[in-house]
């Protein structure tokens, strides 16, 4: 027994120097700690993280999300369980749900989830039509007559009027400097109940169709928060789903309005979760855990048409993948430098290869077809082209390291982009290989989206939708003006912002496209931003969707109330 | 010159008790030769691995493209070879900063005592309390994604357990007769500390080191795959798989040939780890 | 007794302090002006006027001394308050408890794996020494080391939900969604404790106090069961502390595949975000619970030590 302890002792001097760390029965612990988690998790809701529900009605807000048995059972894989009076709910993976749902704020989220509409649409054509407004007349250059409907009731149930919609303007424009500079409204006034008058700062005869950006959605007034990051309150809106719950970076939950204006929704509810990569989209949709996933990559293009019980729905390419200039970076300040930068883009390899044939080259910011320019100095690519421009710049590669450089200065970019849109991150990466072949060294970052606004790169990829409302002059201000919303750049020109200022005023169509042709060849000529390409957008649905009306033209739309399961 | 014959005769000896054990021989093998296939990479006749070609994406394996392309069309064989010296050099570099500090810290710890020891142990213990790769993620994380600074998270926070270890080694060789006899004699204190502790201690310590190796490379292929470390186009194991997730389906070798790699270096430096400890330290725990 | 555990709490207060000191600084030396982000988030991403961020700076005390910003940094932490995120201007104490259960029990469950696994086929390993279990057992071992879990996880994902849609591959809130986070999770501790389990065995096997206990005609049971393993364990069980660590920052990756929402996620995501004062405050709060838990490990620690209570028996 002595001879015990002493083994014992110095098995536990060895346990203690020769072992890392000098901890130990973590197993007992370890065991009861599990035990304590499980019916701490269990014993609680079934509830996700950090749910914020509103006071008002909470339908089924605890329930779970669907569970695969249901999901499968809609897929067509038999399981133990059918449920006759199932109730139809449609999963849908998304990309983003970073921001609450806000009408004003995040109109990008409201809309294409059928939770806010907006006065007027984009349809088919991309050209406007009348959504939640009956119609619209301009009386006088600066004065807009819209009339509304009468039959759209709030998701709280009160009837849409004249004072509502003027309250919501009110508050769309005070609550986003954006939208004020979008629009350029005087007033809204209340004509009578189905009237309003909307009174310009100038000429303005494309109103309508600004007012199908999805930051002028209309909400009931009296519901709308304090403010954005109040949370447990939400907007009434005029969708066809209302929302109950909504979990940041998570999920959101939506059912059936069942006063909708345009009838009775199709389905009961609609679950949506957010996974940025694309590529568990996707793993999601052929799990059965979602029936329908936004945004897929070349390659879950792929995948999707090899698997039977799978459908690849494809869109028109309606906005752009490009790259932001950082106006205020130094090593950019000369234009030369950065028309080099554009036309060192090989946008044919881009759309075909990065791309895998799932998208258009873009010379300039709209598609082909948008706007009849003769010579909006579109980019083009050109290697030797550039490797000039560089040379007269003051670039030469002295050391013959394969990099120029200026003054002993090389010229090393800064590349950022976001990891969500899964084209972005090997569009940079192909265009270092192109840069590195003109003689410029990259440097790739991957980051956040909401970065493009902070500075502290040379070029970011972004997205963005370009053909919104239909009429050029959207995206010129968005883009080309000074202080516009998407101008993350800080691309700023006298001369730009003259023309863009004078299509605003224009109200004859063929010169409109003049100017509008003028602004976007000022813009390029000074290199605002780097166009690269125009991306279908792409859709993978299980069999089990019932989705006729396909994915609209416009990507402001999305779930409407005839998408429903069969 | 007896002495030293015996040296010799002993290193043999460790040298044949290697080759003898198949795990041994196994980790041997694969660790040697991926190190002369690092060191000679520049030379072989390989694809550059970070030439772009947008025309020969995702291609199967053929003779020019023994594993295929990648999702740009590089040569994916060269840039596992070349990827192989680039997480060698890293995890080696980050291995030789972590294993000096922790030897000096364990050192004067254990040699020492006292009020030093309380006062480095406490720092260490400090380390200790956070999850070495969490703690990785945050340095890294505001430093910004480099491979240095992936380095840099490493080894700030890597060292601190080996620094225990190292203090109990230091420790259980102070208490050798030898030192004893060296302390009489008179030699001083660090005459003592490198002749005697460290030899001592040599054959643990490289045992430590070896199996350390292990975890380094997938730390910090594990820092890349979370985007933090290596940058395109570098080629760098955990980065590309990281890369290949999005091509998992329809490229799988994409996923297969990094992650196999890596599989494979680890296991090496296990195997390799844990032949040396039977010879040099068969007193330990296997 | 008394000795190292009144140390151990001394120190306490010296680690918490400590860990307070990293944490803050490591805030301290992130890029970006706190004022100017969280004025631009409030403007929906429009660049604030300097002077607005020289007001808002001095409201919120950036400009103090180093040590004053501490000061107010620890009274607020002390409090429960870690600061709001940049990006949603959220309380990240809020954000971190609504997280914490998820990654818990997906630590726990992982944890509960690797032991009720691991450590059986530890034990057997031992017992039929050089029968096939045991080399299986030890080229599992192997496997399991050098496998990292993201390699294994999407390979799980691929068979096990899209191939043959057992179980679902990605999200939160049903038992099925645990199972394939939590199994390539445990991995590669389950492969490290059998093999420890098993050497450790194998070595208090041959000992004399076990030929005493065969030589006293226990049978071979009691032998291995009672005797060998309890004495075994220790080692197994100051592994088993280790893990917990490696647990905890294992789940950030499978987190991150899995789409599971814990505070691995919250972490990744506020990093690749910049959103500094979410690392931050994520930093403190992981350390202090390890801390915690390893002081409560310590002092069962001294409580099962064999040498007090082989002490009393000899008495």
């Amino acid at each position: 027994m002595f001879g015990n302890a002493q083994e014992c002792s110095r098995m536990l001097k060895k346990c203690t120097n020769s072992v890392s760390i000098s901890k130990s029965t973590l197993f007992s612990l370890g065991l009861l700690l599990s035990i304590c988690m499980f019916a701490f998790v269990a014993c609680g809701t079934d509830e996700t993280p950090s749910t914020k529900t509103p006071d008002t009605e909470k339908t089924e807000a605890s329930q779970p999300a669907e569970t695969p048995e249901t999901s499968k059972a809609k897929a067509g894989i038999p399981t133990k369980a059918a449920d006759a009076q199932e109730e139809l709910v449609l999963n849908v993976a998304m990309t983003f749900l970073d921001e609450p749902p806000d009408p004003y704020q995040a109109g990008w989220l409201a809309v294409p989830t059928g939770l806010a509409e907006t006065l007027f649409k984009q349809n088919e054509t991309l050209n406007t039509e009348p959504w939640l407004a009956a119609g619209a007349v301009q009386v006088e250059p600066t004065v807009w007559e819209i009339t509304l409907r009468d039959d759209v009731k709030f998701h709280n149930g009160t009837l849409m009027d004249a004072s509502k919609v003027k309250g919501s303007l009110d508050l769309a424009l005070l609550r986003r400097p954006g939208t004020q500079v979008l629009l350029d409204i005087d007033r809204v006034e209340v004509k009578d109940p189905l009237t309003i008058v909307i009174h310009t700062n100038s000429p303005n005869p494309i109103l309508p169709g600004l007012l199908t950006n999805q930051n002028t959605s209309i909400a009931d007034p009296d519901t709308v928060p304090e403010s954005l990051e109040a949370s447990a309150e939400f907007s009434s809106m005029t969708g066809p789903y209302k929302l109950v719950s909504f979990t940041a970076d998570q999920s959101m939950s939506v059912v059936a309005h069942k006063d909708y204006w345009q009838g009775q929704p199709a389905l009961d509810r609609v679950e949506y979760v957010a996974f940025t990569e694309s590529e568990t989209r996707l793993i999601a949709l052929q799990s059965g855990d979602v029936d329908i996933a936004v945004n897929l990559s070349p390659q879950g293009a792929v995948v999707v048409r090899n698997d039977s019980s799978l459908e690849l729905r494809k869109a028109a390419p309606s906005g752009m993948l490009f790259m932001f200039v950082n106006h205020e970076s130094p090593q950019l300040q000369d234009p030369l430098v950065r028309k080099a930068l554009a036309i060192a883009v090989d946008r044919d390899a881009m759309a075909s290869g990065v791309a895998d044939g799932h998208a258009l080259p873009a010379g300039s910011m709209f598609p082909p077809g948008f706007l009849p320019c003769e010579d909006p100095s579109e980019y083009s690519y050109d290697p030797e082209g550039a490797r000039n421009l560089l040379a007269q710049a003051g670039y030469e590669d002295a050391d013959g390291d394969g990099i120029v450089e200026n003054d002993g200065k090389p010229l090393e970019l800064v590349l950022q982009t976001y990891p969500q849109q899964p084209l972005l991150p090997p569009m940079l990466e192909a265009y270092q290989a192109m840069l590195e072949d003109v003689g410029v060294a990259a440097d790739i970052q991957i980051v956040e989206w909401t970065l493009a606004s902070q500075g502290g790169y040379d070029l970011f990829g972004y997205s963005n939708g370009t053909t919104t409302t239909g009429d050029a002059s959207w995206a010129l201000g968005r883009h080309f003006l000074t202080g516009g919303d998407e101008n993350r750049g800080n691309f700023s020109s006298s001369k730009v912002d003259e023309l863009i200022g004078a299509l605003s005023k224009e109200s004859d169509v063929t010169l409109r496209r003049e100017i509008a042709c003028n602004a976007l060849k000022a813009g390029n000529e000074e290199t605002a931003s780097i166009p690269v390409m125009f991306p279908t957008r792409l859709f993978g649905i299980s069999d089990s969707v019932e989705w006729t009306s396909g994915p609209q033209a416009a990507r402001l739309y999305f779930i409407d109330h005839l998408i429903g399961l069969k | 010159m007896e002495g030293l014959s015996r040296r010799i005769d002993r290193r043999l000896a460790i040298l044949k008790n290697l080759l003898h054990d198949p795990g041994t021989l196994l980790g041997t093998v694969i660790v040697a030769v991926t190190i002369i296939l690092a060191l000679i990479a520049p030379w072989l006749p390989l694809q550059d691995p970070t030439d772009v070609d947008l025309t020969q994406r995702l291609r199967s394996p053929s003779p020019e493209f023994l594993l295929g392309t990648d999702h740009l069309g590089r040569d994916e064989f060269s840039r596992i070879i070349f990827g192989a010296r680039v997480t060698l050099l890293m995890a080696g570099a980050s291995l030789a900063v972590v294993m000096a500090i922790a030897l000096f810290v364990g050192t004067l710890s254990g040699y020492y005592g006292g009020w030093v020891d309380s006062g480095l142990m406490t720092i260490v213990d400090l380390l200790l309390a956070f999850p070495s790769l969490i703690l990785g993620v945050a340095v890294a994380g505001i430093l910004g994604p480099s491979l240095i600074n992936v380095m840099i998270a490493v080894s700030v926070v890597w060292w601190a357990s080996h620094a225990r270890v190292i203090r109990g080694m230091v420790l259980a060789a102070r208490e050798r007769e030898y030192v004893e006899a060296a302390k009489a004699i008179g030699a001083s204190n660090r005459r003592i500390i490198l002749f005697h502790i460290f030899r001592n201690i040599l054959g643990p310590f490289i045992v430590l080191a070896t199996l350390d190796m292990g975890w380094i490379i997938l730390g910090i292929a594990g820092l890349s795959f979370l985007g933090l470390g290596a940058q395109p186009p570098t080629p760098e194991w955990g980065a590309m798989l990281n890369d290949s997730r999005s091509y998992m389906q329809t490229t799988p070798i994409l996923l297969l040939a990094p992650g196999i790699s890596i599989f494979l270096l680890v296991m090496g430096f296990n195997l390799l780890g844990d032949g040396l400890r039977d010879i040099l330290d068969p007193t330990a725990y296997r | 007794m008394n000795g190292p555990l009144a140390r151990r709490l001394i120190t306490l207060p010296l680690l918490l302090g400590g860990i307070s000191i990293i944490s803050f600084l490591l805030l301290n030396f992130a890029p970006g002006d706190a004022a100017e982000i969280t004025l631009r988030r409030q403007n929906s991403g429009v660049t604030p006027s300097p002077v607005a961020v020289q007001a808002l700076r001095h409201e919120l005390g950036l400009d103090d001394h180093l040590t004053l910003r501490y000061g107010h940094w620890v009274s607020n932490a002390i409090r429960g308050d870690l600061g709001e995120s940049y990006r949603t201007g959220e309380s990240i104490t809020g954000e971190l408890f609504r997280r914490l259960p998820a990654t818990l029990l997906l630590a726990a469950t992982a944890l509960s794996i690797a032991v009720v696994t691991g450590i059986p086929l530890g034990v057997m390993a031992a017992v039929k020494q050089r029968s096939w279990l045991d080399s299986a057992c030890r080229v599992l071992a192997i496997v399991g080391a050098a496998v990292p879990s993201y390699v294994l996880a999407p390979i799980l994902m691929l068979i096990f939900a899209v191939q043959f849609q057992w179980l679902p591959a990605v999200g939160y809130g049903s038992f099925q969604n645990l199972i394939l986070p939590a199994i390539a999770l445990s991995f590669g501790t389950m492969a490290q404790l059998m093999r420890l389990t098993r050497s450790s065995l194998l070595e208090v096997l041959s000992q004399d106090y076990m030929r005493t206990a065969r030589a006293k005609g226990l049978s071979e049971n009691s032998v291995v069961w009672r005797h060998g393993l309890k004495n075994s364990l220790l080692p197994v069980v100051t592994v088993l502390g280790t893990s917990t660590g490696y647990l905890l920052g294992g789940a950030v990756i499978i987190e991150t595949i899995f789409g599971w929402p814990g505070i691995g996620q919250f972490v990744v995501t506020g990093i690749t975000q910049r959103d500094y004062p979410v690392v931050q405050g994520f930093v403190l709060y992981v350390a202090i619970i390890f801390l915690l838990v390893n002081l409560a490990v310590d002092l069962s620690y001294r409580w099962l030590d064999p040498r007090l209570h082989f002490n009393r028996q000899a008495v």
